[in-house]
């Protein structure tokens, strides 16, 4: 039933009904994919983009009730997402005090194992590439260059500018392009 | 600022190589919803604020109590020790003959006259290095 609603609708159901949890499990179904690419695409490791994106998600239904339709549902779930994935790297960085590229090589070997990354050689060397990125371009180069994803909806996200966007993705691009085609 | 080309493959752009394991998206939603964090009713949730209040003032009461009756304690044991004291007081004076008493009380009545220990046998006194006997041990 709830299936065929929008997501407006869904949202309004969800904060009168007293069925909530069957209106949050279409959000759910609806967007868990988009959201697992997004987290797994940043953070690398399965357990960890699922830790994340459970987080995502209990945020959201604690959340829901105050969502204003000021920004569309699906922007803000990506927000969450980003700042719990991001946040997550950042602890990793100082739980262990490892410098920031330290991190990224520890994530460019799982890259390498088998079980957690199956795509060719040229796959490896694009998300081996972009974890050389800074996290936040990182956030933009995935969501442009895989979504294709509209400037506004990620300025929405990242709270950037577009200008300041077009100029990282920009420069996402060039960098990764010397790093695959340069090797 | 116009779209840059991207010189790599397009189908890069589709697939990305990271293994998931099987049927985890069809089991997903059931898996968060458990995990959801319940309500509790508002009814409970009085019920327990009561009790807590209820626990705390019993133990405010209880300690409060225990102190009053330490208090008491303590001045029962003061009195009668002072009693005692009293008692034994009496016991001495009342063995004393007229005579002793006299005694008792010109004693009581003398004071020290400063020359008898003049000033400059004091400071004397003072100044010199008297040996710490406590100290020796």
């Amino acid at each position: 039933m709830y299936d065929q609603l929008s997501d407006i609708e869904l949202v309004a159901h969800f904060k009168i009904e007293n069925d909530k949890e069957k209106v949050f499990k279409v959000i759910v179904s609806r967007y868990q994919k988009r959201l697992y690419w997004h987290i797994r695409k940043l953070v690398i490791v399965h357990e960890d983009s699922d830790d994340i994106l459970q987080n995502t998600f209990v945020k959201a239904w604690r959340f829901l009730q105050d969502f204003r339709e000021e920004s569309e549902l699906f922007t803000w779930l990506y927000k969450i997402s980003t700042n719990e994935a991001l946040s997550f790297l950042n602890k990793k960085r100082t739980k262990f005090l490892i410098p920031l590229h330290d991190v990224n090589k520890e994530l460019m070997k799982v890259i390498d194992d088998k079980s957690e990354f199956s795509g060719d050689e040229i796959e490896a060397k694009l998300q081996k590439a972009i974890l050389l990125l800074p996290d936040k371009q990182r956030v933009v180069f995935n969501l442009k260059y895989f979504e294709d994803m509209p400037y506004d909806d990620i300025s929405k996200i990242l709270g950037t500018s577009v200008g300041a966007l077009k100029a990282s993705f920009h420069h996402a691009v060039k960098k990764i392009e010397k790093h695959i085609l340069g090797n | 600022m116009d779209e840059p080309k991207i010189n790599l493959p397009h189908r890069l752009r589709t697939g990305n190589g990271f293994v998931v394991p099987e049927k985890y998206f069809d089991t997903l939603p059931k898996a968060i919803l458990q995990n959801l964090p319940k309500k509790k009713s508002k009814i409970l949730r009085k019920v327990v604020l009561y009790l807590s209040a209820a626990v705390v003032l019993m133990f405010l009461y209880l300690n409060f109590q225990g102190e009053s009756d330490n208090v008491n304690g303590l001045k029962t044991i003061a009195t009668t020790w002072i009693s005692d004291k009293n008692d034994v007081a009496e016991y001495v004076l009342s063995t004393l003959d007229e005579s002793d008493v006299i005694d008792l009380y010109a004693v009581s009545e003398t004071t020290f006259e400063t020359d008898t220990f003049s000033q400059n046998v004091i400071i004397d006194y003072l100044s010199e290095d008297h040996i710490d006997i406590d100290s020796e041990n």
